[in-house]
């Protein structure tokens, strides 16, 4: 299930949001973790059942371990240590046979010329956040961190609908307490119309902002040969945006739905694009993973205690694991690959960028993510070079070609259809082109985001809520036009 | 955004419930409203037939969403169905020609699977359907039974009768835009699209050797003969019982009139040229010989229509002009080119004869000198 779907916003949320409150209201603490876990499976099994097989298994399985590390005796470390490592090497091995064994065998078959068969292995939904959380729950249960935690709040903890798609990675430490707080059991009329208004901005940020520069973005990439150097530009730029406001979204309606049910999930967006620096960029951009990477392999390994060149290693160490995290391809990798290496020259030239200009420096940091992200999007690393190659040489496209197919993919009727067809005698769709990207791109650097925003209760921000999430809905689907002359 | 760090006070949790109420009422009735508006329009006609007081816009890129309202809820007693093969018929020429009262409902680039499940919903509705147009599309043929066309993203919910999963149309901002376009359009004085008008694609086509020549694509001769293997002549099978001749045999009271659309020459020196005409044939043999099976219904052919080397008639090497689509009619309504248990046999032999031995390269140098 999707928080952006009409069964999710119209069924779902009103039935958890009833039920669990319901069941709270008459002490039933327990049930209503039950119900909530119920509930949290029936979100993540909505598409395909066979997923609640996996995340059954991971849950059982990484429960069963940390039972194990829990009540051995302290004398016994080296024990607890080979639990630790089985539960780590099954959790990895689990994510490596559902994300990465077709990419591994198609590599090695294009490497060694073998010819092993790919099983086209179906991946299940959020393996990569809700197995990370489990891997930092293990090791805080080794750390003797988690002593008292029954079955039903880990697995609570690690189903907890909200954040088991697509984060944050939340930890134990923070989520658990909450679930325990019975002062968090009952309504709270104000967590619920705050909760209610960042649900309503994410939503919109995901369907009407991210999924529109979606449409230039897959017009773009899906013929990459043909792109004038502008139009390469305005493509990158919108999937740029496009991803902040897709994944930034999804994490407010994330936020938003705990915050109704008085539970509060980490940041994991802080205006990323107002970085001037790839180190401050990833302080801001998916915090909640530069959280778990620092802490369970950055410092593991040493952090920046081992000197110079070490911490260097280890920070190409973390971005290469944050880029195979990212996905089975090369894309992935090299986009890592240079994270790591810009961090790397960020760090040694650290003096020397303070004393340039802040607009400068952020100009070029900026450009710096677009450039990184035409690898991350690319399909392949062939199709990366070819984009480049469109940036920053004429092809047959030229320079300030922007065709009106692209135009036409930023149109958004509710506004354009009060527009005239043209002005000066050019289409309106280029103007409106050039406002949206402007404006989008003016919000996410300057608009406060939902963790800086004061909720205050004034008839503007009702109206705001009422207006964007009646937007928001009205807008999940729309009419496919089928526009399909031979047969 | 800090949750849970003071304790509410009294005053607080009464203003903030009365305020996320109005919230809530606010959401809902906008939602309510909208639904209601979407449902008393009905631009996609899924809960009623037109209103009397409104009049309604038909257009070719919303078939899939309107075809399903237009068969459930529209009065009528004929049908012309089929891909874009089908958009160009006039339904008053038919009208004429049958004394029927028809509508048209074309659905661009749909397999036989697609235009079968649209029909039974049709034969839901309370209307006598007395006959049914389709095109008979030899690339269709070969389809298998429950194919559908990949790229379409088809609106499941338009074509059930399920309420529960119509909150995609009723709560659609594009759906609004529809029914506000709805009245726009009876304001402006203008009347629902005929179905002549509906879906015809003439004046966004040009037509003459120069366009067809663009989608005409000679490739090196094919090495080898194309064999139809058993597979095949199963999945053709399948295809026309399950999508053809069951509807048909259950409705007995309705005459189904197929037509083999009349594709340009260059179409079949295509054929020649990937050496698959007695593939082809065999196709066609078994189609013909599946479908006359049944009574009620009327297979006719085209292939050999003048029309088809006159390529004034063809935008591309299929699609052909409204008046080709008006000859279809008249020659059915005087049974021409009719296909029986007697005739068929000679046709498919009359058919070899003819494209095998087709000068095609004279043929294509006639038509360089007229471009």
């Amino acid at each position: 299930m999707l928080f952006n779907s009409y069964i999710f916003v119209l069924l779902f949320l009103p039935l958890v949001l009833i039920g669990y409150f319901g069941i709270n209201h008459f002490r039933k603490y327990k049930l209503a973790n039950l119900f909530l876990i119920g509930m949290s499976l029936w979100f993540y099994g909505y598409y395909n059942p066979k997923y609640l097989l996996v995340i059954g298994i991971s849950v059982l399985g990484n429960y069963g371990v940390a039972f194990g590390i829990n009540h051995l005796s302290d004398e016994k470390i080296k024990w607890k240590k080979v639990l630790l490592i089985l539960g780590i090497v099954a959790n990895i091995s689990s994510i490596f046979y559902f994300k990465y064994y077709d990419f591994f065998v198609s590599s090695l078959n294009a490497v060694a010329g073998t010819d092993f068969v790919l099983r086209h292995v179906v991946l299940p939904l959020g393996i990569s956040f809700f197995t990370f959380q489990q891997v930092s729950y293990l090791v805080d249960t080794y750390k003797g961190q988690t002593k008292d935690y029954g079955f039903i709040e880990y697995a609570l903890f690690v189903v907890y609908f909200p954040q088991l798609v697509a984060g944050p990675i939340v930890l134990h430490s923070e989520m658990i307490p909450q679930f325990r707080d019975e002062n968090r059991r009952c309504v709270n009329y104000q967590n619920l119309s705050h909760g209610l208004y960042v649900f309503a901005v994410g939503l919109v940020k995901k369907v009407l902002i991210a999924d529109t520069l979606s449409k230039a973005v897959i017009w773009g990439f899906g013929d990459v040969a043909s792109l004038s150097v502008l139009e390469a530009i305005i493509v990158i730029l919108s999937y740029t945006l496009q991803l902040y406001f897709d994944f930034s979204g999804y994490c407010d309606m994330a936020s938003g739905i705990a915050c109704m049910m008085n539970f509060r999930l980490p940041q994991n967006f802080n205006s990323p694009y107002r970085a001037t620096s790839v180190a401050e960029y990833w302080q801001r951009w998916h915090m909640s993973l530069t959280r778990f990477l620092t802490t369970y392999v950055y410092i593991p390994l040493g952090g920046n205690r081992k000197g110079k060149w070490k911490t260097y290693r280890n920070i190409m160490i973390v971005y290469l694991v944050s880029g195979i995290w990212h996905g089975a391809n090369w894309t992935y990798i090299v986009w890592g690959i240079t994270q790591g290496v810009f961090t790397c020259i960020n760090r040694m030239t650290k003096n020397l960028w303070e004393k340039v200009p802040k607009a400068l420096r952020w100009f070029i940091n900026f450009g710096l993510i677009n450039l990184f992200l035409v690898t991350f999007r690319a399909e392949s690393l062939t199709q990366a070079w070819e984009y480049y190659k469109r940036l920053f040489s004429y092809s047959e496209g030229g320079f300030w070609r922007v065709r009106e197919e692209l135009a036409y993919c930023f149109q958004m009727e509710e506004f354009t259809v009060f527009l005239p067809g043209t002005i000066a005698g050019i289409s309106t769709n280029y103007f409106f082109m050039i406002l949206m990207l402007a404006v989008v791109l003016l919000l996410s650097v300057f608009a406060k985001n939902s963790s800086e925003i004061t909720f205050e209760k004034t008839k503007r921000r009702a109206f705001a809520t009422v207006a964007l999430l009646v937007w928001g809905i009205f807008s999940l689907n729309g009419v496919s036009e089928f526009l399909y002359f031979g047969f | 955004m800090d949750v849970m760090e003071r304790q509410e006070s009294v005053e607080e949790k009464n203003g903030f419930r009365r305020w996320f109420w109005k919230l809530i009422l606010g959401i809902v009735g906008c939602l309510l409203a909208g639904g209601a508006f979407v449902v008393y329009v009905d631009p996609f006609f899924h809960y009623h037939a037109p209103l009397k007081n409104l009049q309604y816009p038909l257009m070719r890129e919303n078939e899939r969403y309107q075809t399903d309202g237009i068969l459930r809820n529209w009065d009528y007693d004929a049908i012309i169905i089929g891909t874009s093969m089908t958009e160009c018929f006039n339904t008053s020429d038919l009208n004429y020609l049958f004394g029927v009262n028809s509508v048209k409902t074309p659905l661009a680039g749909g397999l036989f699977k697609e235009m079968n499940d649209n029909l039974e919903r049709a034969f839901t509705s309370e209307n006598d359907i007395k006959m049914v147009v389709r095109s008979f599309e030899y690339q269709c043929i070969a389809e298998d039974k429950d194919a559908t066309k990949d790229i379409y993203d088809y609106a499941e919910y338009m074509t059930n009768d399920n309420p529960f999963d119509d909150a995609p149309y009723l709560f659609n901002k594009e759906v609004l835009g529809r029914a506000g376009q709805v009245l726009i359009h009876t304001a402006r004085g203008l009347e629902t699209t005929s179905f002549n008008e509906y879906a015809n694609w003439m004046s966004n086509n040009c037509f003459g050797p120069a366009y067809v020549y663009l989608s005409y694509e000679h490739d090196e001769p094919a090495r080898a003969e194309r064999v139809m293997t058993e597979e095949e002549r199963t999945r053709i099978r399948e295809n026309i019982r399950q999508n053809i001749t069951e509807l048909a045999n259950e409705h007995p009271e309705t005459t189904f009139y197929l037509f083999f659309p009349p594709y340009s020459i260059g179409y079949w020196d295509q054929v020649c040229n990937d050496r698959e005409l007695n593939w082809h044939l065999e196709l066609e043999q078994i189609a013909i010989e599946e479908v006359l099976q049944c009574p009620n219904i009327k297979l006719y052919t085209f292939s050999m229509i003048d029309e088809i080397t006159n390529l004034d008639n063809y935008c591309d090497l299929e699609h052909y002009a409204q008046w080709v689509n008006y000859g279809i009619l008249v020659k059915m309504s005087q049974d021409e080119g009719l296909l029986t248990r007697d005739n068929y046999m000679e046709y498919l032999e009359r058919e070899r004869d003819y494209f095998s031995n087709f000068d095609y390269e004279a043929f294509w140098e006639e038509q360089y000198d007229a471009f």
